[in-house]
């Protein structure tokens, strides 16, 4: 743990207990700022009230914040709540698709619950490496076969190219 | 010479490509200059008419007066702020887009009659899609599809509804449709179609999902266009229509709520909007002068400080590539301008006195309360407070405050803090003398530095006075202790790596689960028909058909085979050997003849009877 000389002014306690403190003076300066005016204005009646504004600002405020919460509860939802319909089985590229891919299944097997968060990382790894692997093979594979295919395509070229000829001569 | 400001735009677009470097900056940023002046020097009046659509009447191109003005000054001037912003950016399809569709916007404001605005409104919604689509990332590509298809649906109505109007009331002028007299579907569909565009619930969730998918500057742009031209639609079109009241208190309570539960900064913002546009537009429900003069002058200074604060969103976007609550905090050492510039908007937009928000949203509670509608001026009192939670504290404090994430960054690019200078300028300027932002709206009279008039219908005035030491006092209250309140409950609001559900849902998740179910129900029912119809009912049916003619004969030949003596297993032989000849059609042609003559015999004695009968 820093000391509290080693971390920024803003975060130390002492600054966010007088950050606190002015912001309560503040708010006391303001209801007490409304003695000084003597015609108040209000068109409803509620509204001319002492402190209204301030009483209006806690209670609105604090029931907006519960409401907020409360419906959090039910609407919240993970960042890639979507994304995982969506995108479905495509990703951008092949190669991460495969990693991904192998990396929730990987996830799936490992028991979630019981495993603790290193044996499901190590789970990862192992996962995201054999579908490196893999998918590197498969390039590799692809690759060759395309040289080969281009190859014995050239061979064949040259063939016809070399029979042309010989049976315009 | 009178000059369409929308046409400087439109037409200067098409030469962007030509330009390179910092021409091309340059370039782009003096079109909304220009712009700005075509806006200044528009006399009153009616310019551009074309007699284009045969049978539709004249259409006004450009309709020139104090509330188009309004629109037009703070549109050109937004631009110029913006494109300053973006000086470091060479993109032309961004370019191109933005400055389509400031044009179509400002086409839309200028417009005289609704076929116009139509055009115009269609222009911008293709250009704005544009600007999404140019993050050119899967998701802004998912979000432009999205926006697209909304905006398309809002146009729809917007169509079906000029046409109705059209030919209800034979003129496609786009004046205020009457309250009372005016409500038919034609005008029903207009009204829908802009308050798609404003952001309405239930159309409200393309908003929050296509804006935060922009590209950073794309977003600064559409925060300041689309739902305010709505709302200069809603004033031209619909004041004093009291459902816009409902309509709005809802989207201010919407708004503040859904700010409160998002992680993502500039979702936070895009839901800020929605919250600022419902005073806008219960100020049009609301319908007096004061409220329209009051509505006009927020959505001006709206569009100043909600820029100031996609700007800064977008300048922390820019260097730290995260925009997530959860992944940001601590910025305040690395990216000062930033913070200052972007809290000068936040407090703006929390209506903190000396700030422009002060100034224009009293307005507004002023003329509500001028009509003792207690609820609505509640709601807009509470929204207020609100603000000051979600877009004063929040924003700043989890973006730059909160938990230092070690984000060791450089400021944002100069020409950025630039375009945010000016607009923190225009902030505080218009929050210490709104004077010249006084003058400039329809209904203002007598206008000084901190005062005006405000003239209705019926020709009285109301006397607004910006700065009231008792109006200080208690917006200073409400605002400190909203303040306070964030601060006690600060451990409810610790975000989460979360999204919040809206509307969207409905086309995003609920699109496939109801094709699930149709699938489930439907082909479900099909084969519910298909075991018992095709499988059961006609298979019984023709087997009754192939084998009842067999056991007729069977139960009619039986008694005579038990005559001849036939009985147990030898009767059953026959009985079997007949259903085989049967199947087989291996009948003798004796039998076959037999049943023929008896057959024919039979339909010729019914032929008779019914010849007898019918005589």
């Amino acid at each position: 743990m820093p000391s509290e000389k080693d971390t920024d002014w803003i975060y130390r306690k002492s600054t966010k207990k007088l950050l606190m403190r002015l912001l309560l003076l503040g708010c006391a300066i303001s209801v007490l700022m409304e003695l000084a005016v003597w015609d108040r204005g209000g068109k409803f009646g509620v509204d001319g009230w002492f402190g209204f504004y301030a009483l209006l600002g806690f209670v609105s405020c604090t029931l907006m914040i519960f409401a907020a919460k409360g419906l959090g509860l039910w609407l919240k939802v993970p960042t890639n709540f979507y994304d995982q319909e969506e995108a479905g089985e495509e990703d951008e590229v092949q190669m991460t698709g495969l990693v991904t891919k192998t990396v929730k299944k990987a996830t799936k097997k490992a028991p979630a619950k019981k495993a603790t968060k290193k044996a499901a990382k190590k789970a990862t790894k192992k996962a995201t490496k054999k579908a490196t692997k893999k998918a590197t093979k498969k390039a590799t594979k692809k690759a060759t076969k395309n040289v080969v295919n281009k190859t014995a395509r050239k061979k064949v070229a040259r063939k016809t190219t070399k029979e042309k000829e010989g049976g315009a001569q | 010479m009178t000059i369409h400001p929308a046409f400087v735009l439109i037409l200067g677009a098409l030469l962007v490509p030509l330009f390179k470097g910092r021409a091309k900056s340059m370039y782009v940023i003096s079109l909304p200059v220009l712009a700005l002046l075509a806006v200044c020097a528009l006399p009153p009046g009616n310019f551009c008419n074309l007699n284009w659509l045969a049978g539709f009447g004249e259409m006004t191109l450009l309709r020139s007066d104090k509330l188009a003005k309004a629109f037009g000054f703070i549109f050109t001037i937004n631009a110029t702020a913006a494109f300053i912003y973006a000086f470091y950016l060479r993109d032309n399809t961004q370019h191109v887009s933005a400055l389509l569709y400031i044009g179509g916007a400002l086409g839309a404001v200028f417009a005289g009659d609704l076929i116009t605005l139509y055009i115009f409104w269609e222009i911008m919604a293709i250009a704005s899609t544009m600007l999404i689509l140019a993050r050119r990332s899967k998701r802004s590509y998912g979000a432009a599809f999205r926006y697209v298809l909304i905006h398309i649906l809002g146009g729809l109505f917007l169509l079906a509804g000029i046409v109705i109007t059209f030919n209800t009331s034979g003129s496609i002028a786009f004046s205020a449709f009457d309250p009372e007299t005016g409500k038919h579907a034609g005008t029903w569909l207009i009204l829908f179609g802009f308050l798609v565009n404003a952001a309405a619930p239930p159309f409200s969730a393309w908003l929050s999902d296509a804006y935060p998918e922009g590209t950073i500057t794309g977003s600064v742009i559409l925060s300041a266009y689309t739902t305010k031209t709505a709302v200069y639609a809603l004033i031209r079109g619909f004041p004093g229509w009291e459902i816009l009241m409902v309509v709005g208190c809802v989207m201010a309570l919407y708004g503040i709520i859904y700010a409160l539960l998002e992680n993502d900064m500039r979702r936070i913002l895009a839901y800020s909007i929605i919250n600022q546009v419902g005073f806008m537009v219960c100020a049009v429900g609301v319908g007096t002068a004061m409220c329209l003069d009051g509505a006009v002058a927020h959505a001006f200074c709206h569009i100043i400080y909600k820029s100031l604060l996609w700007m800064s969103a977008g300048a922390v976007l820019y260097r730290v590539g995260m925009s997530k609550c959860t992944e940001l905090g601590g910025l305040y050492k690395s990216m000062p301008w930033s913070l200052w510039l972007g809290t000068i908007g936040a407090l703006a937009i929390s209506a903190v006195p000396l700030t422009s928000g002060f100034t224009s949203k009293t307005m507004i509670l002023y003329g509500a309360a001028d009509e003792k509608l207690f609820i609505p001026w509640l709601i807009l009192e509470i929204a207020s407070a609100g603000v000051f939670l979600h877009a004063g504290i929040k924003f700043p404090y989890f973006v730059f405050f909160a938990k230092d994430r070690g984000h060791r960054v450089k400021e944002a690019p100069k020409s950025m803090i630039g375009g945010m200078l000016i607009l923190a300028f225009f902030c505080i300027f218009i929050g210490l003398f709104p004077g010249p932002l006084y003058s400039i709206l329809p209904h203002a009279q007598n206008v000084s530095a901190f005062a005006l008039d405000v003239v209705g219908a019926d020709g009285h005035a109301h006397h607004f006075t910006a700065w009231k030491f008792a109006k200080v006092v208690t917006q200073l209250q409400l605002l400190l202790l909203s303040a306070l309140t964030f601060f006690v409950w600060i451990k409810w609001l610790k975000r989460t790596d979360t999204i919040v559900l809206d509307t969207d849902w409905i086309y995003r998740r609920g699109g496939g689960l109801f094709y699930r179910n149709m699938d489930r129900l439907l082909n479900g029912a099909n084969r519910i028909v298909h075991t018992t119809f095709v499988g059961g009912f006609i298979g019984w049916l023709r087997r009754i058909v192939r084998t009842a003619p067999s056991r007729i004969a069977v139960s009619a030949l039986t008694p005579i085979w038990r005559a001849q003596g036939l009985r147990d297993k030898a009767l059953e032989i026959r009985q079997k050997a007949f259903y085989e000849d049967a199947r087989l059609g291996a009948f003798p042609v004796g039998v076959t003849a037999i049943f023929a003559v008896v057959l024919l015999s039979l339909l010729c004695l019914l032929i008779v009877y019914i010849g007898i009968a019918g005589a």
